[in-house]
């Protein structure tokens, strides 16, 4: 089971960020570096207080950029990808982005505001600069529909699927809904054996990680638990401590043997 | 049925909302072809709401003024004092039309709150209201005002604590609710197909426009001043004319303290910049690295940083002339026009109002002018007096 944990880049600082990755790294598929933005209109209320720590502390594209960059020369070699908003990728110019992104190492993108085939061009360009974009399917999303983003997510590098595991918004959910599993494995029939599937939002246990394994799902992603988990240290003054980062590398730990 | 206008528009939304949308635009499609629908919505705007809304030559106006031939679209007289209850009577009429049994709405001053409050209670649908922190603070009678009419209000407390973060939360309900609920956009904004809902139900004014202006003049306006914020009531009138050549549009957004002050709401006429907000690629006033600046307007109703992608298309194509008016500026038009024609307007409105000694200078001395007066100023005359120190 893949475990793939989201960090809110710059919460409470970059240099905490940094860290965490650091920590995250060993029991990680994969890396989730979100980018924070000022109205972040699918995430929940985790992590749009991260993200508003993370401007307030002066956090932005680039030193998100040479954050990942710096990382990558210290030797961590586990993938990154992207969570931004699509106005970030806009305003910093789509093809210098996506350039930037190849340049530090960044193989992916999740735009969540963006779904598939709503903007052919971004799409195009990131296939020529060789970055792949992370599609999402919905509980609600046809099966026609599942089947044309699964077949697109063949071609050129794919990483994985993004399945939204339920209605509404991020945020630690304490039980997983047996809807939330049957859609799962309707995904997994359509997609057959060899794409990758992972499935966020909510999910924020070894048991999830277990329960969506049996329908199919090959990893997981976390975000807000872990939030939760570092941020009840953050003090007034926005410092973290190593109590913070340990309780991090536990969590990792028991979720990267979940499955 | 075009999703953009131009580049500009589009739906960028998460996943769980294609469908939902989609499904939204296939029912809309049939109900405006729904003639049982129509006379639905032609019975309630006209019986219920006050259409139609008179155009009235300001007489005294345009003398004092010293040129033109000076109109006014009443859209103030209508039932709870704006154009927005054209829009929620048509949209509460398309929630029950898809068999929703809930809405939901944002709301910067209340206006668009307390109009969907309204069709909400006329059709006994549930009805909730996100308004942020900030404006209920401003705006505590409205707050009342939407319970009085059986609506929850949600005071929204992240980000700036306005409009557009009542927007967001508007957003995060729908993207849980949508089973039962339809989300009542108050303007021509948001994703596909919000900006071509909200224009079908606020074209009434420019079509009911068109034909005054052609009895009273019998010809066509030289211009057509309407306020900008997201853009429904401009939209609304701008859109039986876009065709006109000769007709000439302008759209008054908010200045603010003024452009270089960097408190304003100028997308169009000051530094906005194209981006992507709330679902609809348009223009947006941002930072160097996307994140959403923060507005100021002496109007909630236009303080607001993106615009209706449709005004985005019609800036670029130089259809429409988008200028901006001070703060200051639209506070004399709504002294001058409650002085001189005995109607006090709203302070959105009151940018229109604001424009006109500027245009008549411009202008020949027999050219007509039609203002849309989308709202009256009851709801500011508070505000008004404290900031002018008449009240503690």
């Amino acid at each position: 089971m893949m475990f793939i944990p989201y960090v809110c880049c710059g919460d409470p600082d970059m240099k905490f960020t940094r860290a965490m990755v650091k920590k995250l790294a060993p029991y990680s598929s994969m890396i989730e570096l979100g980018i924070p933005f000022s109205d972040p209109i699918a995430d929940g209320k985790t992590i749009q207080a991260a993200a508003n720590r993370a401007l307030r502390n002066g956090a932005n594209v680039d030193k998100i950029f040479s954050m990942a960059g710096r990382l990558r020369r210290e030797g961590i070699r586990v993938p990154f990808v992207f969570m931004a908003y699509y106005n970030t990728a806009y305003a910093y110019g789509r093809e210098n982005f996506l350039k930037k992104m190849k340049e530090v190492g960044i193989q992916g993108i999740i735009v969540p505001d963006l779904p598939f085939n709503e903007d052919i061009r971004f799409e195009r360009m990131a296939r020529r600069h060789g970055i792949s974009i992370v599609n999402l399917i919905a509980p609600n999303t046809s099966s026609k529909r599942a089947v044309k983003i699964l077949n697109d997510s063949n071609k050129g590098n794919h990483l994985f699927t993004y399945l939204v595991s339920a209605a509404g918004t991020t945020g630690a959910v304490k039980r997983i809904s047996s809807s939330s599993l049957s859609f799962v494995r309707r995904i997994r029939n359509l997609a057959g054996k060899d794409r990758t599937l992972c499935v966020g939002f909510g999910v924020s246990s070894a048991e999830h990680a277990r329960q969506f394994a049996g329908a199919g799902a090959d990893g997981i992603i976390v975000g807000s638990k872990l939030i939760d988990i570092y941020s009840k240290y953050i003090g007034s003054g926005l410092r973290v401590d190593h109590r913070a980062l340990d309780e991090v590398e536990r969590f990792a730990a028991d979720m990267s043997s979940s499955g | 049925m075009n999703t953009r206008f131009g580049e500009f528009g589009g739906t960028y939304i998460s996943e769980l909302l294609v469908p939902v949308l989609q499904e939204l635009e296939s029912s809309f499609k049939r109900a405006r072809r729904d003639p049982k629908f129509n006379s639905e919505l032609h019975y309630y705007l006209f019986e219920y709401a006050g259409r139609p809304t008179a155009l009235y030559f300001a007489e005294r106006l345009s003398k004092k003024l010293g040129g033109a031939r000076i109109y006014l679209k009443r859209e103030d007289l209508l039932h709870t004092g704006a154009h927005k209850i054209n829009n929620t009577i048509g949209q509460l009429l398309l929630a029950r039309y898809i068999g929703k049994s809930r809405v939901i709405a944002e709301t910067g001053a209340g206006q668009h709150g307390v109009a969907t409050a309204t069709a909400a209670a006329l059709f006994g649908l549930k009805c909730e209201i996100y308004m942020g922190a900030e404006d209920a603070k401003r705006q505590s009678l409205n707050v009342y005002r939407m319970k009085l009419l059986g609506a929850k209000v949600n005071i929204v407390d992240s980000g700036s604590r306005t409009l557009k973060d009542a927007i967001n939360e508007a957003l995060r309900d729908y993207a849980t609710s949508f089973k039962d609920t339809h989300y009542v956009i108050g303007s021509a904004l948001g994703p596909h197909p919000y900006p071509t809902i909200v224009k079908h139900f606020q074209s009434v004014i420019g079509k009911e426009a068109r034909q005054q202006i052609l009895k009273a003049e019998g010809r066509l306006p030289d211009y057509i001043v309407a306020c900008v914020g997201g853009g429904s009531n401009a939209i609304g009138i701008f859109s039986a004319f876009l065709k006109d050549k000769g007709v000439r549009m302008i759209g008054v957004e908010a200045g603010g303290r003024g452009i270089r002050s960097g408190k304003h709401a100028a997308r169009l006429s000051g530094d906005g910049r194209k981006g992507v907000l709330h679902g609809s690629f348009s223009y947006v006033l941002q930072d160097k690295y996307g994140q959403i600046r923060e507005t100021h307007s002496v109007s909630a109703g236009l303080d607001y940083p993106a615009v209706g992608p449709e005004h985005a298309y019609l800036h670029e194509q130089r259809r429409v002339n988008y200028v901006s008016v001070r703060d200051s500026e639209a506070l004399r038009g709504f002294h001058m026009l409650s002085q001189v024609e005995g109607i006090i307007p709203a302070l959105e409105s009151s940018h229109a109002v604001a424009y006109l000694p500027t245009l008549v200078k411009k202008c020949r001395k027999d050219a007509v002018i039609i203002v849309n007066l989308s709202g009256r100023g009851d709801k500011d005359v508070e505000y008004v007096a404290r900031i002018e120190g008449e009240l503690a």
